[in-house]
């Protein structure tokens, strides 16, 4: 078996091919002129072509890469500024509270008496337009005054617990940005009303 | 080269390689094609979030734009006690170690909680305990500085009043869990609620949000602001006089209204005791409400230039009518009819009669108008019936139709008895006399402001002429002689300024007939020239002072703080001459 094997093929021979006749027209071997042209040009094209997209391919790779990389560090960034974004938020959450509670009438008419000031129950008032005064000046005193201390409750006043200062007591730092640093909601702005048949007056708080 | 066996072999190879290949192409083909939409859903399910974003509730403002109600963050503060331990932290720069004992001390004097209570929570086995419902933004800053890994918060939106009690009757408030449960909170709900947003994102395995993949499923749209009429400068000052009234008088409650009198606009609406909004149970329930707009009682003499302006305008009577008027009067069915002073019978005018509150006077002069005439103007006055303003729980008061009333009805209501009134209807009245005879709705919420600055303006009623020109200046008349010869009504007088007003002492009905107690009050309009405010205030069951005497020292605070708010001129003029007597 083994000599028979020795002796056989590997792939079994192909029978013998008979020639044959080329038909007149030479048309076919015009055909596989061009074709095997053809594919030589496509090969040739391929040829000059493969660095390019060798080099496009890794390009797009590393472009790829890249992205991906500065999107991956942009997505923390945004994440990060997030973060501050909502400590922020609460520093000025803070801030408005105090703001808030300082401006409010409790807390006015508390600081007034503080200082000794009595509510002058007597206006006198000066008419630019006309150039008249109206009433009669007399002074201010705790006897003829409205209510002066503040009868009004007010659970929010931060005299009670003054943040920073408790804040302090608890060694526990709060990163709280200085007023300067605080932009304002609103522009405070002091406007005069000039009503048509009184006398001017600026609506303060 | 090759032998049969090599070549099989390889051949064997190759289709072995071939059928894994292929093996594995079917498999990517399953999962790439066939079930590619299961597994692409699975995988973002356990990547992608669904949240719902909460609308941010809107503000309550008065007319000047002055906070009132806004929403601010609050934080619970929560502990997962399984992981609790001890705690190294950063104090000046410094690393210190904390056992549990001491951190549990140092949350309790951040929060406000005792460390015991802590620590017992923290030695709990379970994953969540909550150690403090709504710490402020200073104690969340604080905890949240401290970096403890087992500490969490959850934060939440919590309605802050910074004015406190300055309007808390109007404003109202909301629970704990967010929801208006009175006043304008509840009344202006729809404006003031927003509607709540969905997104959905994908996050990575650090639970970073990844900003490409975020998808709006429901845009949020926050609250808008409620504007109301109230300046709360004058609200705050109107609230100190009556708080001070309810001490003096000892009384169980007292209101001041302010109205504008040619827009009907309810400048201030102070009542005490009240509630800080910030606060609710720190008062009496009864003391939540607001009983300028929910309490009705009967008025009293306060209602009596209704029926003298009802007979001058039907031409029945004129300011100076004459009328003799005894100290009581005996109706033909035998009951009588009293004035609150013994007093000799007095010749007196109409305008008279109203100067020295004679409810006999009043009752022979407004009797010459037939009750059907009389009850509709009554309605036309607003009695009976809400004012329009909408405020929640608003009562209508009591005015039983003219055919449903005794023959001594038919005579006290002109008196202000057989019928009850709410404070805000009794300025209300007042309001139309000043206004030249038309009544006004009034208003207390002045619109709705969406975010981008634009106010739908709350809807008003038209307004009703109620009494002839003539015959409100005639009444406004009569109204500064109240003041300026009245024996109560001269104490509301204000120095430079021409006043037109009328005091009030009404007995307050209890089973069924009067108790001893009085609800005292006095309404002024100024100046009476050229009328631009009322003032009304009263105070219900005063125990010091028994008739108007009691009210008219809080109209004329109130009423001062108003003219010099709004910077109104002294008078320079003088009223019109007219005979009290003859």
């Amino acid at each position: 078996m083994s000599v028979v094997r020795a002796i056989q093929p590997i792939r079994p021979i192909a029978p013998r091919r008979h020639l044959r006749p080329v038909p007149a027209s030479n048309a076919p071997r015009v055909a596989a002129t061009r074709s095997t042209g053809a594919r030589a040009g496509a090969f040739a094209l391929l040829r000059a072509l493969s660095p390019k997209i060798l080099v496009g391919v890794v390009l797009i790779i590393i472009l790829n890469i890249s992205l991906s990389s500065l999107s991956n560090a942009s997505i923390y960034k945004i994440s990060q500024l997030k973060k501050e974004t909502a400590t922020l938020g609460t520093q000025t959450q803070i801030i408005n509270q105090q703001v808030a509670s300082l401006r409010s009438p409790q807390n006015l008419a508390n600081s007034a008496m503080s200082l000794g000031m009595v509510v002058n129950s007597n206006p006198v008032f000066l008419s630019v337009k006309k150039a008249r005064i109206f009433g009669t000046s007399t002074p201010a005193s705790a006897n003829n005054s409205g209510v002066s201390n503040n009868l009004i409750a007010n659970a929010v006043l931060i005299s009670k617990s003054n943040p920073s200062k408790f804040a302090a007591s608890q060694k526990a730092q709060i990163d709280v940005p200085t007023i300067s640093s605080v932009k304002a909601d609103k522009t405070a702005t002091v406007q005069v009303v000039l009503p048509s048949d009184g006398i001017p007056a600026s609506p303060t708080h | 080269m090759f032998n049969e066996g090599t070549f099989k072999r390889h051949r064997n190879l190759n289709i072995f390689v071939l059928l894994v290949l292929l093996a594995f192409a079917a498999r990517l083909t399953w999962f790439q094609v066939i079930a590619a939409d299961t597994f692409r859903a699975e995988a973002k399910s356990a990547i992608s979030v669904t949240k719902n974003i909460e609308a941010v509730r809107g503000n309550i403002v008065d007319s000047q734009g002055n906070i009132l109600a806004t929403t601010i963050f609050t934080w619970d503060v929560n502990i997962d006690p399984v992981n609790v331990g001890p705690v190294t932290l950063d104090i000046d720069g410094k690393k210190t170690a904390f056992s549990k004992e001491e951190i549990a001390t140092y949350l309790g004097t951040i929060l406000n909680v005792k460390p015991k209570s802590i620590l017992a929570k923290m030695t709990g086995v379970g994953r969540y305990a909550n150690l403090k419902k709504s710490a402020t933004a200073t104690q969340f800053t604080q905890l949240k500085n401290l970096d403890i890994p087992w500490l969490y918060f959850d934060r939440k939106q919590t309605r802050y009043y910074p004015q406190g009690a300055v309007a808390g009757n109007l404003i109202g408030f909301v629970g704990t869990d967010g929801s208006a449960l009175a006043g304008i909170e509840r009344t202006m709900n729809s404006c003031l609620a927003g509607n709540d947003g969905k997104e959905s994102y994908e996050q990575g395995a650090d639970l970073i949000k990844i900003p490409s993949s975020i998808r709006t499923i429901v845009p949020v749209h926050d609250g808008s602001d409620v504007v109301l009429t109230i300046n709360s400068d004058l609200q705050y000052a109107a609230q100190q006089e009556v708080a001070a009234t309810v001490r003096r008088l000892n009384a169980d409650w007292a209101s001041a209204i302010v109205i504008e009198v040619s827009t009907g606009k309810i400048l201030a609406a102070a009542e005490a005791p009240t509630v800080d909004p910030n606060k609710p149970g720190a008062v009496r329930a009864q003391n939540r409400a607001s009983r300028i707009f929910q309490t009705a009682f009967e008025p009293g003499s306060i209602l009596k230039p209704v029926a003298a302006a009802t007979a001058i305008d039907v031409g029945k009577a004129t300011p100076l009518t004459h009328v003799v008027a005894p100290q009581s009067l005996r109706m033909p069915w035998g009951q009588y009819i009293n004035d609150a002073e013994l007093h000799a019978p007095e010749k007196l005018t109409l305008t008279g009669v109203l100067a020295q509150s004679s409810n006999t006077g009043i009752v022979q002069i407004g009797g010459k108008v037939n009750a059907a005439t009389r009850y509709s103007y009554m309605k036309k006055f607003g009695m009976g019936q809400k004012t329009g303003v909408n405020f929640e729980g608003e009562s209508s008061g009591v005015l039983n139709s003219y055919k449903n009333w005794d023959r001594m009805t038919d005579k006290v209501v002109m008196f202000g008895q057989g019928v009850s009134l709410t404070p805000i209807q009794t300025a209300d009245i007042y309001q139309t006399i000043a206004n030249k005879g038309v009544r006004v709705t009034p208003q207390l919420i002045a619109g709705c402001q969406d975010n981008n600055g634009n106010l739908t303006p709350t809807a008003v009623e038209s307004p009703v002429r109620v009494l002839s020109e003539s015959t409100a200046a005639q009444t406004m008349d009569m109204l500064e002689k109240v003041v300026e010869k009245g024996p109560i009504g001269r104490t509301a007088r204000i120095f430079g300024y021409r006043i037109a007003g009328k005091t009030g002492t009404a007995q307050i009905a209890e089973g069924r007939g009067y108790g001893r107690l009085h609800a005292v009050s006095f309404v002024g309009i100024a100046p009476a020239e050229n009328p631009k405010y009322v003032v009304a205030v009263t105070a219900y069951k005063s125990r010091t002072v028994s008739n108007s005497l009691g009210a008219t020292p809080g109209f004329v605070a109130v009423m001062k703080q108003v003219l010099k708010t709004y910077a109104i001129p002294p008078s320079t003029t003088k009223s019109k001459y007219l005979p009290t007597g003859w």
